[in-house]
């Protein structure tokens, strides 16, 4: 089986302003959970676009589970499930007749729509709801009505768009469980999100795009390993010179404004000598994160 | 299916059957718009026909509440349609974002389009049965012309829920609707024959008035009313059917370049 999404060379800008995505590489294998991570304004929607049909490209090859969606957009869409970044739920129905509305889009029969509007809302947790009207939802329930809903239709592929912004660190669990479920049930998801340890505890790899490219890509701890080492020691109020000083053979130290950051492959050694040496600074010791890998690749200014 | 209004398929059928559904579900409120008819009849024919000369209409001379009761189905026809494919698609396209949800599955963007223009028409006809239930009630159109009156709403709906939607695919923001829906919709129905003859104005603006397709709609309403089943009503019902399709296709375009980026 031929991966889930290739994507060769994807160039894309919108009316003439600068390229959105420029000469974008990816490739996603059947059956895994793939995270699309980068600032805003690094090209993320706008590949999502792409894949999902809804933007054309300028350049480059793109296939999705084998079809190319500038020429088969309908057949595509019959395949894929789409989770918008936000929530565009039908706010005269009820929780059940969103599901069985948007089912004749795919050409479902009511009765079967019915049927597996019985079974996702099971899934979502949300069996009790199915008569409750959009106003009495909360974004959590929302966002698992929108999941329900992207679900319908049986896809081989789920694209969320930052599937948890704004939810609740219960909601957000919660849908983290409703995704590994999907995984496990063979589905490929394509995500994006801007929290970091929502890639790390979902994806089996990850991309991180900036300016349009991959900067880099692979499995969240490879990743965590080869840019930031295992350990993090972050100071406030050590002067960077200090802590180069400080660094054994191989460590990487970082400043910015007040703090400085030191990665190395075994930070005990290193922390240690930072108390010792600064008993006033604030200084902790940490494994490296792929937040870390985020911030050294793309940088800690603002993006907007 | 490729044709002159783009993707369209039988997917447009299902955009036009989920406005009809969102209808009956909020139908209370939906219907309140149906009590317009009754107020319009009673001002301007009940009431300005007590003032109103007696109008020339062919060979025969009507009373002016004669005159305006077909007058009061084409003001109908063209505010359901026009308003719900200009306000109605906007807050559907914009503020709901019905139509990414829906162009998120096999459904093209174009098969919207077409859907709400349907949806349109058919908002026109429900429109168009009220007033003429309204009229009838007060002892106008009893012909047997009025079978054509139906087709007549769905044809000029068509031409109208298609001219909304093209204006739909341009204004910036909610607020624009106002310059289409005061420089457009109210001349159309002001000048379009409905309240007087449009031969009793000026040359030029006679002129204008064979440009809009109220003209056509308010004569063929006046002859199906007085019983005529000729040429000159079902002609003007495929007139205008016809007349919806370049429109509709100008409509689709519109809204790609709006949407698809």
């Amino acid at each position: 089986m031929g991966p889930a999404i290739r994507i060769r060379g994807l160039r894309k800008s919108y009316r003439g302003g600068p390229p959105a995505v420029d000469g974008l590489d990816l490739e996603v294998a059947p059956g895994s959970c793939f995270g699309l991570l980068g600032p805003n304004g690094a090209g993320k929607t706008t590949t999502i676009r792409v894949l999902t049909a809804a933007s054309p490209r300028d350049a480059g090859e793109v296939e999705v589970l084998g079809l190319d969606p500038a020429r088969a957009p309908r057949e595509v869409k019959a395949r894929i499930g789409i989770v918008p970044q936000m929530d565009n739920l039908d706010p005269d129905f009820s929780v059940r007749r969103n599901l069985v509305v948007y089912g004749r889009y795919f050409g479902m029969p009511a009765a079967r729509a019915r049927e597996r509007a019985e079974e996702l809302l099971r899934f979502v947790r949300m069996e009790d709801r199915a008569d409750t009207a959009m106003e009495e939802l909360s974004g959590g329930l929302k966002r698992r009505l929108v999941i329900a809903r992207a679900l319908l239709h049986d896809p081989r592929l789920l694209v969320l768009d930052e599937p948890t912004t704004g939810l609740d660190p219960q909601s957000r669990r919660e849908l983290w469980e409703r995704v590994r479920d999907l995984r496990r049930r063979g589905v490929t998801v394509l995500l994006t999100t801007h929290y970091m340890e929502e890639a790390e505890a979902l994806c089996d790899r990850v991309a991180i795009v900036d300016h349009g490219k991959v900067l880099v890509e692979g499995v969240p701890a490879d990743l965590v390993r080869r840019h930031a080492k295992r350990d993090t020691v972050e100071a406030h109020g050590v002067p960077e010179a200090e802590m180069r000083a400080l660094a054994g053979p191989g460590d990487e130290v970082e400043a910015h404004g007040e703090r400085t950051s030191l990665y190395a492959e075994s930070g005990e050694e290193v922390y240690r000598r930072v108390v010792e040496a600064h008993p006033r600074a604030e200084a902790v010791l940490r494994r490296s994160t792929l937040e870390d890998v985020f911030l050294r690749l793309t940088g800690r200014g603002l993006r907007e | 299916m490729r044709s002159l209004l783009g993707d369209v398929g039988p997917l447009s059928f299902h955009v036009f059957r989920r406005n009809l559904d969102v209808y009956l579900v909020t139908w209370k409120t939906a219907c309140v718009s149906l009590v317009e008819p009754v107020f319009n009849f009673m001002a301007f024919g009940l009431g300005l026909g007590t003032l109103a000369r007696d109008v020339r209409v062919g060979e025969s001379t009507v009373p002016y509440e004669a005159f305006v009761a077909p007058g009061i189905l084409g003001m109908s026809i063209l505010f359901q349609a026009f308003f719900e494919c200009l306000y109605g698609a906007y807050i559907r396209m914009y503020y709901q974002r019905t139509f990414d949800a829906i162009t998120a599955t096999p459904a093209s963007l174009d098969d919207v389009v077409v859907g709400e223009c349907l949806w349109g028409a058919l908002r026109g006809l429900i429109g168009c049965t009220a007033s003429l239930l309204v009229v009838m009630a007060f002892g106008h159109g009893r012909t047997v012309g009025v079978v054509a009156v139906p087709f007549l709403a769905v044809a000029g709906g068509l031409v109208y829920g298609a001219l909304g939607l093209c204006f739909t695919g341009i204004v910036k923001s909610i607020d624009h609707i106002n310059y289409p829906l005061h420089f457009v919709g109210v001349p159309m129905y002001l000048f379009g024959g409905l309240f007087f003859p449009v031969d009793s104005m000026p040359g030029w603006a006679q002129v204008l008035a064979r440009a809009n397709p109220m003209y056509y709609l308010s004569e063929a309403l006046r002859a199906a009313f007085a019983g005529d089943l000729g040429p000159r009503v079902w002609g003007t019902a495929l007139g205008l059917a016809a007349a919806a399709v370049p429109l509709l296709a100008l409509a689709v375009r519109l809204m790609r370049r709006r949407i698809i980026k």
